[in-house]
């Protein structure tokens, strides 16, 4: 949505009129933002700035998110972001950070399965641990893309393949799920034939689907 | 000011003078560097910024070439970068940055193209008009009933979505050689051009001077006795030609 909810500046709410109106109009069922700044006084970037995982933030983000969730009517999704830098000052981890603005502002979260592992590789954490511990009753949505591995570091570029990688992160985290959880693959540059996405697609249904057939029968994976 | 906006602050204002003077407040690895990493940002915001100026002026493209297009994206994105996050809107200033640029550059490219100003801003108009809601259009009756009007003194709306131009230059065979090679030296002749969407198309028509002028009076706001006073009965003529061309989408009977 660029609220830059992470930001300092004062929330633009003739912007949140205008999404609430588009809500209204189009029925959405989420309304989503990142977890990131983006606007800094007549600067607006168009990426996902990184935010230091501190409590200070924690409140702070939630504060902002808050009013914004006042101002709609409802409760958003808060998408974690792919980052290439990582704050000394940081006191948290990413999962802790994310778990905790979602709980001080009663939001649910847009879990990028790919982001968490392209920001993982990056500063050299395991995805599969960050992953193990996101509180997953506040997950709504699930994003999986692909990127580009530069060697030294990973590039969120959505031009490219699901990594085999991300698959087993996606297949791990949904496997203990009582309910499926809609899942978006993001391809929105260098964008294939449609037999190609359409693939991936149905990759992401098998792994689903797999699950649920697996639980139904009782089977334990 | 508080910590975390003179974070913000520092990060935004390192990204878009470039300085890479922030790195004391992260974490150092020995395998990726600080430029590096810092670089992702600076490189994704100036990219789409570059992209969003780019896709509005593709004839200037074709025109400029590759390389001369992508300089001169590159120097109005670092000395104007946007002030407002919708991106749409970003890009409308190229026509008036051209004078400054030309002038600083060791190939002055107003002289090699002394058109461009001019077709950068039918090129705006082009591309922003495109985001433009369609208008609504004069139903049958009022079209009757505008027929059958005694009154004199009728204003007239156009189509918010219209543009017209006079420019110095043959202009409309550059956007008709889309597809081809440019001519590089167009013929100085003045010409009269509308741009006008109309469902999610826009249209570039070349226009007579008489129709110009009406429309230009239009737009002024005079109403049909100064029309018909101004351009005579054949000028008051071309009003239906208007209305059916969408041009003109309704009308109002002043009582002054």
């Amino acid at each position: 949505m660029g609220l830059s909810l992470g930001g300092v500046e004062p929330l633009d709410h003739s912007y949140i009129e205008k999404l609430r109106k588009l809500i209204d109009l189009t029925g959405a069922c989420w309304l989503s933002d990142h977890l990131c700044f983006n606007h800094v006084k007549n600067h607006y970037l168009p990426d996902l700035l990184p935010l230091p995982y501190t409590e200070e933030m924690v409140i702070h983000v939630a504060d902002r998110i808050r009013l914004v969730q006042d101002a709609l009517g409802r409760q958003i999704l808060l998408e974690n972001v792919s980052s290439y830098l990582e704050y000394k000052h940081n006191t948290m981890l990413e999962c802790e950070f994310l778990n905790a603005v979602c709980q001080h502002a009663d939001c649910y979260m847009l879990l990028d399965i790919n982001n968490i592992y392209v920001s993982q590789r990056n500063h050299g954490v395991s995805a599969r641990k960050t992953l193990s511990n996101i509180n997953i009753k506040r997950v709504k949505e699930i994003h999986l893309a692909g990127h580009r591995d530069k060697g030294n570091i990973v590039v969120d570029t959505h031009d490219n393949f699901v990594c085999d990688e991300v698959w087993q992160l996606y297949e791990n985290f949904i496997a203990p799920l009582d309910e499926k959880i809609p899942t978006l693959i993001e391809w929105d540059s260098n964008i294939p034939d449609i037999d190609i996405l359409l693939g991936e697609r149905d990759k992401a249904k098998k792994i689903m689907f797999q699950e649920k057939t697996c639980k139904a029968a009782g089977k334990i994976v | 000011m508080n910590k975390i906006a003179e974070q913000q602050q520092i990060f935004v204002e390192n990204l878009i003078d470039r300085r890479f003077l922030c790195a004391e407040d992260f974490v150092s690895s020995e395998s990726c560097s600080f430029t590096e990493r810092f670089g992702l940002y600076v490189h994704n915001s100036y990219q789409t910024w570059c992209n969003a100026v780019a896709s509005c002026y593709p004839i200037t493209k074709k025109v400029l070439g590759d390389d001369g297009f992508t300089n001169l994206i590159a120097a109005f994105v670092d000395e104007c970068p946007p002030t407002s996050h919708d991106l749409n809107y970003y890009g409308a200033g190229l026509a008036n940055f051209l004078s400054h640029y030309s002038a600083d550059n060791s190939e002055p490219i107003l002289e090699i193209h002394p058109y461009l100003r001019q077709l950068c801003e039918i090129e705006w108009c082009i591309y922003i008009r495109y985001y433009y809601e369609d208008d609504k259009l004069m139903n049958t009756e009022q079209w009757q009933a505008f027929a059958s009007c005694k009154s004199s003194n009728i204003k007239f709306s156009l189509s918010k979505s219209m543009g017209i131009f006079n420019p110095n230059w043959n202009l409309s065979c550059l956007f008709h050689s889309i597809h081809s090679e440019p001519q590089h030296s167009l013929r100085k002749s003045s010409e009269y051009i509308a741009v006008f969407r109309n469902k999610f198309k826009v249209e570039l028509a070349q226009i007579s001077k008489l129709e110009y002028s009406i429309l230009q009076a239009i737009f002024d706001g005079m109403n049909l006795d100064y029309l018909i006073e101004k351009f005579g009965e054949s000028g008051a003529a071309l009003l239906p030609v208007f209305i059916n061309k969408h041009w003109i989408t309704g009308y109002l009977v002043c009582h002054e």
